[in-house]
């Protein structure tokens, strides 16, 4: 193989193994979810065997691809995954935080390596320690992963109580203590016992009886001479009780655990040919109960459309191409040179005055036609390039965990707008300055629990990531709900390190502006806290995000307010954005409203509406909510409804107050046009889309609507 | 050096505009309603990827509308990375001009509207107005500001 190929072979492996990772974490992330949320249980075990099994595949396809490309200690490590994950599929093992814990740091180690392959400056994390831990909680060792449940000493020499001449027996001597339980070691059997049986087995222990488990394995010559499950089953039955039995697969063959308890040991020659297993038959008090788990400190909730939280993510190699993005920019290159010769074909048209006059209109339509065809070329090729925001944000739950774990605060990550789209280049270069203002709103915005308790907030913070379109920008938003910035601690530190001049600051409550203050926690080598605390001061990286907002055009806003929290908005131009948005119609008017701008819809029936003197209210719930009319912000005619309206309840700001429209047409994925010329550009519209049809339809900006509306309000 | 205009009538006159400045002629199709727009604008379509405003030329010139027939055209004129279509009664010819042809506006010119020409040319005995598009185009901020104004309930907030 020579270098060109081999170069595009880990090339190839590098982005495949980065897909399977990135969705192996997110299933990680939602598997663990589903352990400490209070699902409906029949619906969380059909969702945890789907994640699992997509988990299972994607290590399995990563030990494939990294033999391939002769990287042993990600085959290794991914081999060792796969196998513990074969053991959950087959219910040899409990998922528990534990293991899942265990599972995402070894993905982590597995990223890392990936990243070595890729920059060989950076050092491979070496996986010893991974594998041990792995295989530590494979079944049928010790340490069993399952919480509170006494491990089972290493099998000692036996003191007699088993019988003898039986072959294959192992006797599990007394524990330390009186909390044994006689299936310790056989996690998978235990897993399928019913609180019934259960019973029956303390049951039969506490008469003294003798327990057993006694393993058949079907093979076709035993089939033939009629030793069958059935018989042994049979045989079993009526030589003692036949507490439970229960079905083991391993690499798609099958065998049969029979529990059994019996007034005297049993002997093994008396039936069919059958592994035994002596168990434990001391009288057993109680089966303990399994140690309190504590809740997770982390919870994502990622607010997407049409995902119900509850299934796997794939890959999704099916139905994508991955293209090189500097393939894309080549072409984009090649489109534009055909325009530039189109006008030297347009430019050539009037001197051909010679020619009949049809023979130029045909030519003068060519040209046009030809226009508009690489105008739609150009737009293909742009729109080639987007790509949902979730590619960046999907990257956030699981350095948000750690950080949130490593700062010891309780915290949960809220996305929206995650299927707005933008430049694939852009939501590459997004990553580094959402994780530093993560980073800054864990370590230094949010409060560790009881600081919150005490100021009567939750002990949850929240951070929310938000993506929104905004006319030809994009803006993301890192918000948290944290203390604040603190204006006066900006203004001594900037003193401190010499940015600032005392005598600019003010007296006062605010000592500097908005601005002043953003763009002092943006100068390198700015921090309010010492490095010890962990990671970043506020300031440490905000340089970084400043630098890269500047670098696409765009803006960076801060707001802030002590004691309540935080929001770091970036702006960003795009060439397209692409939203998800409710079509809405208000009079003879259609408008496209940004799907994560609204929080709910709710119905509005008229009759219900109460008309005061401050405005329009409608009961809801507890207490009632008071009304804007779209129509009042256009001054179109308000229609009477044909049995009620929509109400619109933004996602921005306070959820009393909520936005009539007439009829709800529908929800759609809407290419956003910006709005700019000065003739037409107002707040409120963020711009405009084509329905496909030929018609225009108006994106609304619902905060800025409802801003302009209250505003107004000593009307209505 | 003659150059290439497109020739258009509103309102029964003629006015010529520089091709350059000419993106596109077409039927006018697919306005949409703009809210709170000055009223010489009709509204916007949707152009080769782009959102356009559309002034009426009748309402600009302090004109009466009338109802868009199958002559009615929107000629798409661009400047400065502004692209803004002008509705026109009717847009057919195409001719070439030279600096010499074109003459100063006259004083009298009564009912025209000589804020938004630069200058006049006598072709076969038909005047045609030369229209001046960065005045056409211009707006008034504070016209603009006006009506967008979130801050007292306007008056004039009902159409």
């Amino acid at each position: 193989m020579n270098d060109f190929s081999a170069q595009e072979f880990i090339q190839d492996f590098l982005e495949e193994a980065a897909e399977h990772l990135n969705s192996a974490g997110r299933n990680l992330l939602e598997l663990e979810r589903s352990l400490s949320g209070g699902d409906a249980p029949v619906e969380s075990v059909v969702a945890r065997i789907g994640l699992v099994n997509e988990l299972f595949r994607s290590f399995h396809t990563l030990k494939g691809l990294s033999g391939m490309v002769g990287l042993a200690p990600a085959e290794q490590l991914s081999h060792a995954m796969e196998a513990l994950l074969r053991a959950i599929q087959h219910m040899e093992i409990e998922i528990t935080p534990q293991v899942i814990d265990r599972l995402l740091h070894s993905t982590q180690v597995l990223e890392m390596i990936v990243a070595a392959l890729r920059d060989p400056d950076v050092g491979a994390p070496s996986i010893d320690a991974d594998l041990a831990a792995l295989a530590s909680l494979l079944p049928g060792r010790q340490n069993q992963q399952q919480a509170g449940r006494a491990s089972a000493a290493p099998a000692q020499a036996e003191d007699g109580a088993a019988p003898s001449g039986a072959a294959g027996v192992e006797v599990i001597p007394a524990g330390a203590g009186p909390e044994i339980d006689p299936l310790a070691g056989y996690p998978e059997i235990s897993t399928h016992l019913e609180p019934v049986d259960r019973q029956r087995l303390l049951a039969a222990l506490a008469a003294g009886r003798w327990l057993s488990l006694a393993i058949f394995s079907p093979t076709p010559d035993k089939a033939t001479r009629g030793e069958n499950v059935n018989a042994a089953r049979e045989q079993l039955s009526a030589a003692g009780e036949l507490i439970k039995a229960v079905p083991l697969i391993q690499d798609a063959s099958i065998r049969f655990a029979f529990l059994v308890a019996a007034a005297q040991p049993l002997d093994p020659a008396a039936f069919l040919a059958m592994e035994w297993q002596e168990l434990e038959s001391q009288p057993a008090p109680a089966v303990p109960l399994p140690e309190e788990v504590p809740p997770a400190q982390f919870v994502v909730d990622a607010v997407e459309e049409g995902r119900s939280g509850a299934g796997p993510v794939t890959s999704g190699l099916g139905t994508v191409v991955r293209v090189d993005l500097e393939r894309l920019d080549e072409i984009m290159r090649l489109v534009s040179d055909l325009v530039v010769t189109r006008y030297q074909l347009v430019e050539l048209l009037p001197h051909l005055e010679g020619a009949p006059a049809d023979r130029r209109d045909d030519m003068a339509q060519v040209a046009s036609r030809m226009e508009r065809h690489l105008r739609r070329l150009r737009q293909a090729v742009v729109r080639a390039r987007l790509v949902p925001l979730s590619e960046v944000f999907s990257h956030m739950p699981l350095a948000v965990r750690d950080l949130a774990r490593a700062s010891g605060k309780e915290l949960r990550l809220v996305m929206v707008g995650q299927e707005t789209e933008l430049d694939k280049v852009l939501v590459e270069r997004l990553l580094d300055p959402l994780l530093h203002l993560a980073r800054n709103a864990i370590a230094h915005g949010i409060e560790p629990p009881e600081t919150r308790l005490a100021a009567g907030k939750s002990r949850q913070g929240t951070l929310t990531l938000r993506g929104l379109p905004a006319g030809d920008q994009i803006q993301v938003s890192v918000s948290d709900d944290g203390s604040g910035v603190d204006f006066k601690q900006v203004a001594a530190q900037a003193v401190d390190l010499g940015f600032l001049d005392p005598a600019r600051i003010r007296p006062g409550a605010a000592p500097l502006t908005r601005e002043e203050a953003l763009s002092l926690l943006c100068q390198p080598g700015f921090s309010t806290r010492n490095e010890a605390d962990l990671g970043a001061g506020r300031g440490v990286g905000m340089d970084v995000v400043l630098k890269m907002v500047t670098a696409f055009g765009g803006s960076l806003d801060m707001d802030t307010q002590l004691g309540i929290g935080t929001t770091f908005t970036l702006r960003l131009p795009v060439t397209l954005t692409i939203v998800d948005a409710l079509i809405v119609r208000c009079g003879a008017e259609r408008y496209a409203v940004p799907r994560s701008s609204v929080d709910r819809v709710i119905e509005i029936d008229p009759a219900e509406i109460v008309h005061t003197s401050g405005g329009q209210l409608y009961p809801f719930g507890q207490g009632s909510l008071s009304l804007l009319h779209l129509s009042d912000a256009f001054h179109l005619p308000q229609t009477k409804p044909a049995h009620f309206w929509y109400g619109l309840v933004s996602s921005e700001g306070e959820r009393q107050t909520v936005l009539v429209v007439h009829q709800l047409l529908g929800m759609r994925e809407v290419v956003v046009r910006a709005m700019r010329d000065p003739l037409v550009a107002q707040p409120g519209i963020s711009g405009a889309t084509e329905m496909g049809d030929g018609s225009v339809i108006l994106i609304l900006d619902l905060p800025a609507i409802f801003q302009f509306l209250k505003n107004n309000s000593s009307r209505g | 050096m003659p150059e290439p205009y497109i020739v258009f009538k509103v309102a029964g006159s003629s006015y010529g505009v520089r091709s350059t400045q000419v993106q596109q002629v077409g039927m006018i199709e697919n306005v949409t309603f703009v809210p709170n727009a000055p009223a010489f604008i009709e509204g916007i379509v949707y152009l080769r990827g782009q959102v356009v405003p559309v002034i009426s030329l009748r309402r600009r010139f302090g004109l009466e509308k009338i109802p868009y027939d199958l002559q009615s055209r929107l000629v798409v004129t661009s400047l400065e990375n502004r692209v803004v279509g002008l509705a026109v009664d009717s847009a057919r010819e195409f001719i070439t001009l030279t600096e010499a042809q074109i003459q100063p506006l006259p004083e009298n010119l009564a009912a025209l509207p000589i804020e938004y020409l630069e200058g006049v040319v006598s072709l076969n005995g038909r005047l045609i107005l030369l229209i001046d598009l960065a005045q056409l185009l211009k707006y008034e901020k504070e016209e603009l500001l006006a009506i967008h104004a979130p801050a007292e309930p306007s008056e004039g907030s009902k159409e």
